[in-house]
């Protein structure tokens, strides 16, 4: 059967019965729609996240006293665990050969920084760090210098701006060489960021860095250490953070069998981490894409079940010239598959759309994977030749002189 | 001359429910190539029976049918297709035309089931529509058209896959006379040009154009003559 006339044939009873085809259709239109739009913002923030991958060095690993992913059943054992301390550093520096860099950290996340009669938001996530803390964490100084050895051992009150801050408090003024104050403590401002751009929504230009020693005065000592690690050579990350958990072992003085009291982890982990967060979101799509479908289909076996019996006079002459049963049912089959993929197409184009406004109103990247369009459309394909085989069956199985007889 | 139709003791009987109908009885006949022929008889006798069963729209109950020698109740599905495809054409009383295809894909459908290319489709519709003078209706949907042209363009469709059998139920039976004789006037061309022709008709003006007249009563051949044929436009000036 040629596709033009199944093509007509199929738009024109559409065109017929308007009010039952969009019904219809719209249950294909909500499953491609879903599958499109949440592929299309999961891709999205997965460019985000790998590219944030790629800023964090993929030479960099990171040791910290909780676990990544948190594990439920273990939360009763993760409140014993000592901090992480210069002790640990110090060993690592001493003994993981296979670490170039070895640098600890810690963070404050709601810190308020002042130039004169000038302030911003009480947003701005402060860096206690040493000067490996910069190369490790994938920032750049643009100006000024990075913290020093003699910063960090004697707490000097100096800080390096990022971005956003320098936008804030010096619109006409250098920063360099002024004194500001981060959460009411006087800093000297050594260095300034390069611009980052907005990573996952929180702002990276906000961000100031201070020694660790420097942090740890304003702040107290209360908070364990994170410690991020360059290795010295990419291609070995996994022998190196086999080093740095042995070493570390000894340090925190954990017998042969003892479970590790702290956790390793790398940037590409941060993927699967992604990954493991975004895969219940991709099931569930799936899951209401499937069910929309499948409630679709059956619309369209029912629509398809009501054509047949319209068009039965039809059927009936296009046997009396010489249809073959098998003509017959690929029409119908055909006319199914149209139909759905009409709706299919809709729904890829209200899917990319609906991502994009979505993503726009959220301030995310949007991506619309390939892929998703094309299982999209396979899977109408599939419901369409699925729900439509018994309708399509009918027909062909019609006899020819009842058919003509239908009134 | 070679016989292109033979039926031999043909019954067909229809059951409804537990009544049995028998619609023809124990039908013999033989049309050879070329003929003209009517069929007539009370409504009820049989006639549209006998017809689908010719055209291999339908099977008989018993009885033995044979196409150019060929016995059509041993032939599948698919051949009894490509018969009605290609061997019959066939004209209906309601003219059977799909009401959203125009005048020329209603004459092209036969052949886009025999699998011809477009280009030669294409030639062979307007031929086919060009000898029923509707050359200039194409594009014209059947409720765009007139009954009669409606019927010119059924009678197109019949012919467009050039078949040796041409069979007609009543294919006059929804036109006014003028309408008919036009029609009538079509059939005596198309005999004339070598068609086998079998038509059903209720009126005695119709079958007097043909060459023999097959008559039945109650699914039985009461009656079956030949006759010397008058002429279209003798029929028309009489009435
Ligand atoms: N599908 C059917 N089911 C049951 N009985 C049928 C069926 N088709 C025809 N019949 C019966 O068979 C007999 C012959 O019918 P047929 O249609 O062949 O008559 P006809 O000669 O064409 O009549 P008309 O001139 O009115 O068209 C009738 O008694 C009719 O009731
Ligand atoms: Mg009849």
């Amino acid at each position: 059967m040629n596709i033009n006339e199944a093509l007509r044939v199929s738009l024109a009873s559409i065109a017929g019965s308007k009010l039952r085809s969009s019904l219809t259709l719209l249950g294909v239109v909500i499953g491609v729609l879903t599958i499109i739009a949440t592929m299309s913002i999961i891709r999205g923030l997965n460019n985000l996240v790998e590219k944030e991958m790629n800023q964090l060095t993929a030479d960099v690993f990171q040791v910290q006293r909780y676990d990544q992913n948190i594990n439920f059943g273990e939360q009763q054992e993760r409140k014993y665990r000592p901090k992480i301390g210069l002790s640990e550093v110090v060993a690592l520096q001493e003994n993981a050969n296979l670490c170039k860099i070895v640098a600890p950290e810690v963070w404050d996340w709601g810190s308020t920084i002042k130039y004169k009669n000038d302030a911003t938001n009480p947003n701005i996530v402060v860096l206690g760090g040493t000067p490996g803390s910069m190369p490790n964490n994938g920032y750049n100084i643009e100006r000024g210098r990075n913290l020093s050895e003699q910063d960090v051992r004697f707490a000097r009150p100096v800080v390096i701006l990022g971005y956003a801050v320098v936008q804030r408090l010096f619109p006409y003024r250098d920063p360099l060489g002024e004194e500001v104050s981060v959460n009411g403590k006087k800093a000297l401002v050594v260095g300034i960021f390069e611009e980052m751009g907005s990573v996952l929504n929180s702002n990276a230009d906000h961000r100031v860095a201070v020694p660790i020693t420097t942090f740890e005065y304003w702040w107290g000592k209360e908070r364990s250490w994170n410690i991020t690690v360059q290795v010295v050579d990419p291609n070995r990350m996994e022998e190196a953070i086999d080093q740095t958990v042995a070493v570390m072992r000894v340090a925190r003085g954990l017998k042969p069998g003892e479970p590790n009291n702290f956790d390793t982890w790398n940037s590409s982990e941060l993927v699967d981490t992604f990954n493991d967060m975004t895969k219940w979101i991709k099931v569930a799509a799936f899951g209401i894409a499937a069910i929309a479908l499948l409630v679709a289909g059956v619309g369209i076996m029912n629509i398809m079940l009501v054509t047949v019996t319209e068009r039965t006079r039809e059927i009936g002459v296009r046997k009396a010239l010489g249809a073959r049963r098998s003509s017959i049912l690929s029409q119908f089959l055909l006319e199914a598959v149209i139909l759905t993929e009409i709706g299919g197409v809709i729904g890829v184009g209200l899917g990319i759309a609906s991502a994009y406004l979505l993503g726009g109103a959220a301030n995310l990247p949007i991506a619309v994977p390939l892929w998703s369009i094309v299982v999209g459309l396979v899977f109408c394909s599939v419901i369409g030749l699925g729900f439509g085989t018994w309708p399509a069956w009918k027909a062909s199985r019609l006899d020819p002189i009842e058919a003509l007889r239908y009134e | 001359m070679s016989k292109i139709i033979q039926l031999e003791n043909i019954s067909k009987i229809y059951e409804i429910g537990d009544i049995k109908v028998p619609a023809l009885n124990g039908v013999n006949a033989t049309i050879d190539e070329g003929e003209y022929v009517s069929i007539m008889g009370p409504s009820g006798s049989g006639k549209s029976t006998l017809m689908n069963l010719i055209g291999c729209l339908d099977t008989p109950t018993s009885g033995k049918f044979m196409l150019t020698g060929e016995d059509v109740g041993d032939m599948t599905d698919n051949e009894l297709a490509d018969i009605r495809n290609r061997r019959i054409g066939f004209v209906f009383q309601t003219f059977n035309l799909l009401p959203r295809a125009n005048a020329f894909h209603n004459v092209e459908l036969p052949l886009i089931y025999a699998g011809m290319s477009k280009e030669d489709r294409k030639d062979r519709v307007e031929a086919a529509l060009e000898k029923v003078k509707l050359a200039d209706r194409m594009k014209h949907k059947p409720n765009e058209l007139s009954g009669g042209q409606r019927q010119r363009v059924a009678i197109a469709r019949a012919l467009v896959n050039k078949p040796s059998l041409l069979l007609a139920d009543e294919p006059t039976g929804n036109l006014d006379s003028t309408t008919s004789f036009e029609i009538m006037e079509l059939f005596g061309d198309l005999h004339q040009s070598g068609n086998t022709i079998v038509v059903v008709t209720h009126e005695e003006d119709i079958a007097a154009h043909t060459h023999r007249v097959i008559r039945l009563l109650d699914g039985r051949i009461s009656s079956d003559e030949l006759q010397k044929p008058k002429l279209v436009s003798q029929t028309a000036q009489a009435s």
